[in-house]
């Protein structure tokens, strides 16, 4: 089973761990940093970050991460290399250069690869931060499988609530100081999407406009997986049935997994209702 | 055939019996008349009776029958459960009959009280259904003369034993508020939390916290956690989000009050099904649903979600 849920310190993600960390200030963001990597250090996993000028001066200059580069074990990555030009490449391409990574790391003898990522250039321009959730969950459906894990951090400071929501719920494990603005999570399983958390009146609409942002590129079938839900109203249950006739209508079909007794009686009773 | 409203308008009827003789030679005839001119018809009754009505015929088969303890436990359902009924048939053409027996000996002081509101407001969301006669037996053998009075305010027709019908003298029209009143102060220990500044997941884990400490199952403990969230989704949407939520037990049930300063002007809120965006009355139509009694009062001033979930 998948890592998923909330969490005090991304310190215990997993070999396939991805979580969203929204930093206040550089030591905040040393912090979460520090029990990534070491988690991924007793995992045998190959270290590797990525990210903006203010956050790879941290790196370079504060342990534990400093020793760690000194002595080889933590590969840092141009931004540009990874992002040219400052932005990603098409998602397929993308992950093809992640997944050509971890295939490198498992060849050399680790146990996969672990990327500290510091993203929020991705996602600040106006607008942009959609095409980040979208990424992020079209890389997460890979790392259901594989042996990659990341933990993506934003600069909380430079994104709208509504960007730092979107991104927190589009990942297995978001920041417990995130709550308020991700109560729920939709992420990969090995076989299936995944939406766990809560989802109430006022953050079904956050739902419906992530599941749309998830949407897979190719027909077929799409299992949701409800197991996780600890809470749902009406209104996230219709956020469900809209999403599985706006899927139906691109030719996906949606089908339904773990769903509570509750969940059936609310869809029953809204059945009822029109 | 075409209904119009005029000639075919909405026949509400109570029917006075003392015994199950005088309940069948009244019931038998009204539902096979129903079947033999074509009607749509739908008998809610208790088990028992339905079992006895069915074992005396066989020309049931398109006879509709549901358990008054399953639809109208909470009598804030039955009309729900008529306006289907209605909307199957309506746009057919058809005549539809109803028997409908809404109170039964047992009933507690707090359901009798809703059932009669919930009379009262047949009368308006049918008043304008053609071709639709409802017939509310109430047993004059085990009621109590007060309950039986009362029907008479709530029906514009009334049967006494076995005679023809009457119009009622007492009938009070569809001029009604079913949100008048105060309800009875809790009793006992009741936890009582202000609602402006707590989140809707800090009241839903109150809720389930209070539902399991009084052994409430699981599946019925989510559906009044789901329902008091509805009622406190309200309070924020409607009324600033203050308000006050209390908790509290009444024997082996849960009960728990949302007030706030919202005000419900539809006598009907809650009672039909909401397709459209009104959400605030979809949130009471649920909440109907899922409790086991739910009253309601609402002035200017303020606005009392009363929800009860039995053991």
């Amino acid at each position: 089973m998948r890592r998923h849920g909330l969490a005090d310190s991304p310190d215990a993600v997993g070999l396939n761990g991805h979580a969203c960390w929204g930093f206040d200030d550089v030591a905040d963001l040393q912090t979460a940093a520090a029990a990534f990597l070491a988690e991924g250090a007793g995992l045998g996993q190959r270290l590797m970050f990525v990210g903006g000028p203010d956050a790879e001066a941290m790196v370079r200059e504060t342990n534990p991460m400093r020793s760690l580069v000194q002595d080889g074990t933590l590969d840092i990555a141009p931004f540009d290399a990874i992002y040219p030009g400052g932005r990603r490449m098409a998602n397929a391409d993308q992950l093809a250069m992640y997944a050509g990574a971890t295939d490198q790391a498992l060849a050399d003898g680790f146990t996969g690869l672990r990327v500290l990522a510091e993203v929020t250039d991705l996602a600040s321009p106006d607008g942009a931060w959609q095409g980040q959730v979208g990424w992020e969950s079209f890389a997460d459906r890979y790392m259901a499988t594989r042996p990659l894990a990341a933990l993506c951090c934003f600069d909380r400071r430079r994104l709208p609530a509504e960007a730092m929501a979107g991104l927190a719920c589009a990942h297995p494990v978001a920041d417990r100081r995130l709550q308020h603005l991700a109560p729920f999570r939709v992420y990969s399983q090995p076989d299936a999407l995944a939406l766990a958390g809560e989802v109430d009146a006022f953050s079904s609409t956050q739902l419906s406009d992530l599941l749309e942002l998830t949407i897979p590129d190719s027909e077929g079938e799409v299992v949701l997986d409800l197991e996780g839900l600890d809470f749902i109203d009406h209104s996230g249950v219709r956020a469900v049935a809209e999403h599985e006739r706006r899927m139906r209508e691109r030719g996906v079909t949606l089908t339904l997994r773990g769903e509570s007794g509750l969940f059936r009686r609310l869809s029953d009773l809204l059945g009822a209702e029109t | 055939m075409t209904l119009d409203s005029e000639h075919d308008s909405f026949i509400h009827e109570a029917f006075f019996y003392n015994d199950d003789q005088e309940f069948f030679d009244r019931t038998v005839p009204f539902i096979e008349d129903g079947v033999a001119a074509g009607d749509a018809v739908l008998v809610v009754l208790d088990r028992r009776r339905i079992d006895s009505l069915r074992s005396m015929s066989s020309g049931y088969e398109n006879v509709q029958f549901q358990d008054m303890a399953e639809v109208g436990l909470n009598p804030g359902r039955i009309i729900s459960a008529w306006t289907s009924f209605v909307a199957a048939n309506l746009t057919e053409g058809r005549r539809m009959r109803g028997i409908g027996e809404p109170i039964w000996n047992g009933r507690s002081d707090a359901e009798i009280l809703e059932c009669q509101r919930h009379e009262a407001l047949l009368n308006v969301a049918f008043e304008s259904t053609p071709g639709f006669t409802l017939m509310c037996p109430y047993d004059r053998s085990a009621l109590d003369e007060q309950v039986l009075a009362l029907a008479g305010r709530t029906h514009p027709t009334t049967v006494e034993d076995g005679r023809r019908s009457l119009l009622s003298r007492d009938y009070e029209g569809t001029d009604v508020n079913p949100f008048t009143g105060n309800l009875p102060e809790p009793s006992g220990a009741v936890e009582e939390f202000v609602l402006a500044g707590m989140s809707l997941d800090r009241v839903r884990r109150l809720v389930a916290d209070h539902a399991a400490a009084a052994g409430l199952d699981g599946q019925r403990a989510s559906e009044f956690v789901v329902a008091v969230n509805e009622a406190v989704t309200n309070t924020v949407r409607h009324a600033d989000g203050i308000g006050v939520l209390r908790l509290w037990r009444e024997g082996d049930s849960v009960v728990c009050d949302v007030v706030d300063h919202g005000w419900i002007h539809d006598p009907l809120a809650g009672r039909l099904p909401v397709s459209t965006s009104e959400t605030a009355g979809r949130g009471l139509w649920l909440i109907h649903q899922l409790c086991d009694l739910v009253q309601i009062r609402s002035s200017e001033t303020s606005t009392m979600v009363r929800m009860h979930m039995y053991p």
